[in-house]
C-alpha cells in the first residue's frame, strides 16, 4: 500500500524535529560554546556573520552564536518549567473541581476564569515589582497565570471521562474515586493535557522573551533570546542580523511546540471532512 | 425513464482505493419502492449520499447514476443541484442535526421553495403553512416560528420531510428515518411516509436496518452487506425463500427477537405465521 | 434574562474587587521598604518615618487598601512615589496613546482574519489553504515585539517611510503625525493577532462547515458556497465573538509591550517604568485598571452572547432530555 502523504502526521513530526533540535543545543550548550559568554577579546564589535563568529557579534564584541545557544538553554528552562508549575497547580484544581459537588464545582470555576482574565504578563510585571528581574519570577508568574487555563481543561475533560458508562461501571462496582482518577480519568485526560501544555508552553517562551526583552527578565550574564533583541535593538540598522537571528530562534522552537501539540492533537481528535 | 437506475456504482476511498461499495446495482421505476437492508458499515447510507452526488472528497464515485434523466457522476455541479431538493430529496436519520439551530424552522422550509420554485413572501409562506398540514403538523402558526431545539424529535423530522417534499420530488429517499427516534413515534412517521408516497406516486428507497420496519414500507427488498448487494427481489420471496447465507442470518436475528412476547400485532411475522 | 445579568454583574463586581486585592496585597507580600528606596539606606530613622508617613505607608495594610479603594471610587487613584503626582492624571494623559493603537490594531486583525480564516478553512486542502495556515502558524510563533523591531528596521530606518519611534508633542492636535507614528505599532500588534485569529477562525469554519445542517441545505440543491453562507455564518457568529472579545483585550495588552519598541508614551511605558523604579501606586492601579477592563469586556460578551444565542442556556437543557 501507497503511503498517502496525507495521512503521515507532518506536524508531529516537524513539531518533535524543530524541539528536539532546540534541546540538542541547549544540551550541547553546557558543554561547549564557540566562545565564552563574556569574551570581548576580538574588540569586533557588530560583525557580520561569518567564519569566525557564525552569528555574529553584538555591540560589545561578544558572540552571538554562543549567546543563541546559552539562551536555548533558558528557552529550554521556561518550556518546560512553566507548564510544569502550571501543572501541578492546575490538574489538582480541575480535578477536585470535576469531582467535588456542584458548589465547589461552580465557584472554582468562576475562579479559573477569573484568572484566565488576568493576564499573564501583568502578573509577572506584579512579580517583578516585589521580586526585582530575574528569569525565576517570570517562570514563576507565567507556570502560575497558566494554571487556570491547565485547571479548566483538566475539568471539562475530567467531567467528560467521569461520565462514561466504563466509569460510572467502575464506580458502582465499588472502585474509590481516588482509583477512579488515577487508573481511569488521567489516563484518558493526558494526551489533551499534554496539547494544552505544549500550548502553555509556547506562550511561556513568549512571555519571558517579553518580559525579558523589556528588562524584566533574566538580568546579565543569563543569555535569554529576548533580552538579545533587547539589546540589538538600538543597533538595528547597522546589524540587523542580531535582532534577526534571536527573534528565528524563538520562532523555531515556538513553531516546534505548536506544531507538536497540533500534531498530538490530530492523533486524539483528527480534523473532520467538510462537506463539499 | 427510471426514478433511479444504478449500474455497478462504486465508491472508493481515494487514498486507499478501499472500496466502500463495491459494484452496487439496482433500479427503482417511477412510482415503485425499494427497501435496502445492511448493518452498520455495508454502506447503505454511502448509498443514499452517493446517489445525489454528496459523497465527501476523501471518496471517489465510479459507475453510473441515472437519477431521472441525469447521469449525476458525470453531470456538471449545477445540473446536479437542479435534481438536488426538486427531482429527488433526502430525509436523514438524524433530524436535530440535519436542521440549522440558528434559524426557525419555517424559514428553512421556505429555502428550497425560493430556491427551485422561486417562491417568496406570502406565496411562500402560505405553502410552508401547506406543506407543516401535509406533515400532519398542527399548530402551524406557533411551529413555523419555532427553532428546532423547541420542537420533539418526532416533529422536527416532519420538518425534514416537509423540507424534502417542498419541491414535489420524484424520487424520495429516506435514510433510517425512523431510526433515531422514540418507538412510539417511529409507527406515525413511518405511516405517514407511506401515506406521503402513495398519495403523490413518488419513488421511496428506504434504507434501514430493520427488516421488520422494511417490510411495512415496501414490496421489494434488496440486502447489502459490505458494500455489495447480495440478494434482492421482492419482500415475499426473499423473507420466505432466502437465497443468501446473509440474509438468512438477518431474518434469523429478526426472527429471534420477535419471539419476545412483546411482538406488535400487525409484524410481517405474526402475519406471515412464521410466529 | 434578568436574573442572568444581576447575577454577572455580582460577579463581575467580585472579580474587579478581586483583582484589586491582588494587585495590592501582592505588591506587598514581599519585606522590602519603599521608603527606604526613597531615603536611601543611609537615612536616619526619623527620615524613614517621615518618608513613610509622606507615602502613607506607616498605617496598618488594610488601612492603606481602604484609602485606595475608597479613593478609586471617587476617581483618586493615589500618587506616584516617585513623581508624587496623581496617578490618574497621568494615566488620562496616556491614554490616547495607547489606546487608538488597541482600538485600531482590533479591527484590522478582526477585518483581515475572518475572511482570510474561512478561505483557509475552505481552501485548506490546496495551495491557498496550506499557504495561510502555514504563514499564520508563523506568525503566532514570534514575538510581536520582534515585529516591530523589524518593521522599525526596514519600514523607519532603511526606507524612511515611517517615525522609528515618539509621539507628537501635540499629540493628536497633529492628526497626521500622531496617525503617522502610530502606524508601525498598529502593524506590529495585529500582525500577531491576525495570525492567531486567522487559526481560530479556519478551526471553527471547519467545526462550521462539517455539520449535518451543512449537508442538509446540499441535499436541498444549495451550492456550498451557498449552503455555507445561508447556515454558516450565522453558526460562527457565536464563537467568533467570543474570541474577539478576548482579542480586543489582547490587543491592549499587546500595546502595552509594543510602546517599548516604539518609545511610545502610553499606558505600557507608564506601568514599565512603574515596574523599575518599584513605582507601587503607579503598578497597582495602571494593572488594576487593565484588569477592569479585560473584566468589563468579558462580562459584555457574555452579555451579548446570551442576546444572539438565547438558545445556549435553553438549548444545553433540552439537549439533556
Amino acid at each position: 500500500m501507497k503511503t498517502d502523504i496525507r495521512k503521515i502526521n507532518i506536524p508531529l513530526i516537524a513539531g518533535t524535529a524543530l524541539v528536539l533540535l532546540t534541546a540538542a543545543v541547549a544540551l550541547v550548550s553546557c558543554f561547549w560554546t564557540p566562545y565564552a559568554l563574556d569574551d570581548t577579546a576580538g574588540g569586533l564589535r557588530l560583525s557580520a556573520p561569518g567564519a569566525l563568529h557564525w552569528a555574529g557579534t553584538d555591540k560589545l564584541g561578544r558572540d552571538l552564536f554562543s549567546q543563541l545557544m546559552v539562551g536555548a538553554r533558558y528557552a529550554i528552562l521556561v518550556a518546560v518549567l512553566s507548564p510544569l508549575i502550571s501543572a501541578v497547580i492546575g490538574i489538582p484544581f480541575g480535578l477536585i473541581a470535576a469531582t467535588g459537588g456542584k458548589i465547589l464545582d461552580e465557584s472554582l470555576s468562576y475562579l479559573f476564569d477569573a484568572m484566565i482574565a488576568f493576564p499573564a504578563i501583568l502578573l509577572a510585571m506584579l512579580v517583578v515589582t516585589v521580586q526585582g528581574a530575574s528569569m525565576s519570577s517570570a517562570i514563576l508568574a507565567i507556570g502560575f497565570s497558566s494554571s487556570a487555563a491547565v485547571a479548566r481543561v483538566t475539568r471539562v475533560n475530567a467531567l467528560h471521562v467521569l461520565a462514561t458508562d466504563y466509569v460510572r461501571a467502575a464506580r458502582a462496582s465499588g472502585v474509590s474515586r481516588p482509583a477512579v482518577l488515577f487508573r481511569h480519568v488521567l489516563p484518558n485526560i493526558s494526551p489533551m493535557l499534554f496539547v494544552q501544555l505544549t500550548l502553555v508552553a509556547s506562550g511561556a517562551i513568549l512571555a519571558e522573551a517579553s518580559l525579558s526583552y523589556l528588562g524584566l527578565g533574566s538580568p546579565p550574564p543569563q543569555a535569554s533570546w529576548g533580552r538579545m533583541l533587547m539589546e540589538a535593538q538600538s543597533s538595528v540598522l547597522t546589524a540587523p542580523w542580531g535582532a534577526v537571528i534571536p527573534g528565528c530562534a524563538i520562532a523555531v522552537f515556538v513553531l516546534g511546540l505548536n506544531f507538536l501539540g497540533d500534531g498530538i492533537r490530530e492523533i486524539i481528535d483528527p480534523e473532520e471532512e467538510m462537506n463539499e | 425513464m427510471n426514478a433511479v437506475s444504478v449500474k455497478n456504482l462504486r465508491v472508493l476511498l481515494r487514498s486507499s482505493g478501499k472500496p466502500i461499495l463495491d459494484g452496487i446495482s439496482f433500479d427503482i421505476g417511477i412510482g415503485d419502492r425499494l427497501a435496502l437492508i445492511g448493518e452498520s458499515g455495508s454502506g447503505k447510507s454511502m448509498t443514499a449520499l452517493s446517489l445525489l452526488s454528496l459523497l465527501p472528497p476523501s471518496m471517489k464515485e465510479e459507475g453510473i447514476v441515472h437519477i431521472g434523466d441525469t447521469d449525476m457522476i458525470t453531470a456538471a455541479e449545477r445540473e446536479r443541484n437542479t435534481v438536488r431538493g426538486s427531482f429527488a430529496a433526502i430525509v436523514y436519520q438524524e433530524p436535530l442535526t440535519a436542521l440549522d439551530p440558528l434559524m426557525t424552522v419555517g424559514n428553512q422550509i421556505a429555502g428550497p421553495l425560493k430556491l427551485h420554485r422561486r417562491l417568496t413572501g406570502t406565496a411562500a409562506r402560505t405553502e410552508v403553512f401547506r406543506l407543516l398540514d401535509m406533515v400532519k403538523l398542527s399548530d402551524s402558526s406557533r411551529i413555523v416560528s419555532s427553532y428546532p431545539y423547541e420542537l420533539s424529535g418526532g416533529q422536527r423530522q416532519r420538518i425534514a420531510i416537509a423540507m424534502a417534499l417542498a419541491c414535489s420530488p420524484r424520487l424520495l429517499i429516506a435514510d433510517e428515518p425512523t431510526t433515531a427516534l422514540d418507538v412510539t413515534i417511529q409507527k406515525d412517521i413511518l405511516a405517514l411516509l407511506d401515506e406521503l408516497v402513495r398519495d403523490s406516486g413518488m419513488s421511496l428507497l428506504f434504507i434501514t436496518h430493520d427488516l421488520a420496519v422494511a417490510a411495512k414500507i415496501s414490496e421489494r427488498v434488496a440486502i447489502m452487506q459490505k458494500g455489495k448487494i447480495v440478494e434482492s427481489g421482492s419482500m415475499d420471496d426473499v423473507l420466505s425463500r432466502p437465497a443468501h447465507p446473509y440474509t438468512r442470518q438477518l431474518l434469523d436475528a429478526a426472527v429471534k427477537v420477535s419471539t419476545v412476547p412483546f411482538l406488535p400485532p400487525d409484524s410481517p411475522e405474526t402475519a406471515r405465521g412464521s410466529v | 434574562m434578568i436574573r442572568f445579568l444581576v447575577r454577572r454583574l455580582i460577579l463581575l463586581l467580585l472579580s474587579a474587587f478581586a483583582a484589586a486585592s491582588i494587585c495590592f496585597f501582592f505588591l506587598r507580600i514581599l519585606p522590602g521598604d519603599a521608603a527606604l528606596n526613597l531615603t536611601g539606606m543611609e537615612a536616619s530613622d526619623e527620615q524613614i518615618a517621615h518618608a513613610r508617613a509622606v507615602l502613607g505607608i506607616d498605617k496598618p495594610l488594610i488601612v492603606q487598601y481602604g484609602v485606595w479603594v475608597s479613593g478609586i471610587l471617587h476617581g483618586d487613584f493615589g500618587c506616584s512615589y516617585l513623581t508624587k503626582l496623581p496617578v490618574g492624571a497621568e494615566i488620562v494623559r496616556r491614554l490616547p496613546v495607547t489606546l487608538p493603537l488597541s482600538f485600531f490594531a482590533f479591527i484590522i486583525a478582526s477585518a483581515v482574519s475572518v475572511p482570510l480564516g474561512i478561505l483557509a478553512a475552505v481552501k485548506r486542502k490546496n495551495a491557498v489553504g496550506i499557504g495561510i495556515s502555514a504563514v499564520s502558524a508563523v506568525g503566532v510563533a514570534v514575538p510581536s515585539f520582534w515585529i516591530g523591531i523589524i518593521l522599525v528596521w526596514i519600514a523607519a530606518l532603511r526606507f524612511r517611510i515611517f517615525p522609528a519611534g515618539g509621539f507628537p508633542r501635540e499629540g493628536w492636535a497633529d492628526p497626521v503625525a500622531a496617525l503617522r507614528s502610530l502606524a508601525l505599532p498598529v502593524i506590529t500588534v495585529s500582525t500577531v493577532m491576525t495570525a492567531g485569529l486567522i487559526r481560530y477562525v479556519r478551526s471553527v469554519a471547519i467545526d462550521v462547515f462539517s455539520q449535518d445542517y451543512i449537508r442538509t441545505a446540499r441535499s436541498l440543491g444549495y451550492t456550498a458556497f451557498r449552503a455555507r453562507i445561508r447556515h454558516g455564518l450565522r453558526n460562527m457568529a457565536v464563537p467568533l465573538l467570543t474570541v474577539l472579545g478576548i482579542e480586543f483585550t489582547s490587543s491592549l495588552l499587546g500595546a502595552v509591550v509594543i510602546e517599548n519598541v516604539f518609545a511610545l508614551p502610553g499606558l505600557g511605558s507608564f506601568l514599565l517604568q512603574g515596574v523599575r523604579s518599584r513605582d507601587f501606586p503607579v503598578v497597582q492601579n495602571v494593572i488594576f485598571l487593565i484588569t477592569l477592563f479585560v473584566l468589563v469586556v468579558g462580562f459584555c460578551i457574555d452579555v451579548l452572547q446570551r442576546v444572539i444565542d438565547p438558545l445556549i442556556g435553553r438549548r444545553e437543557a433540552n439537549d439533556e432530555n
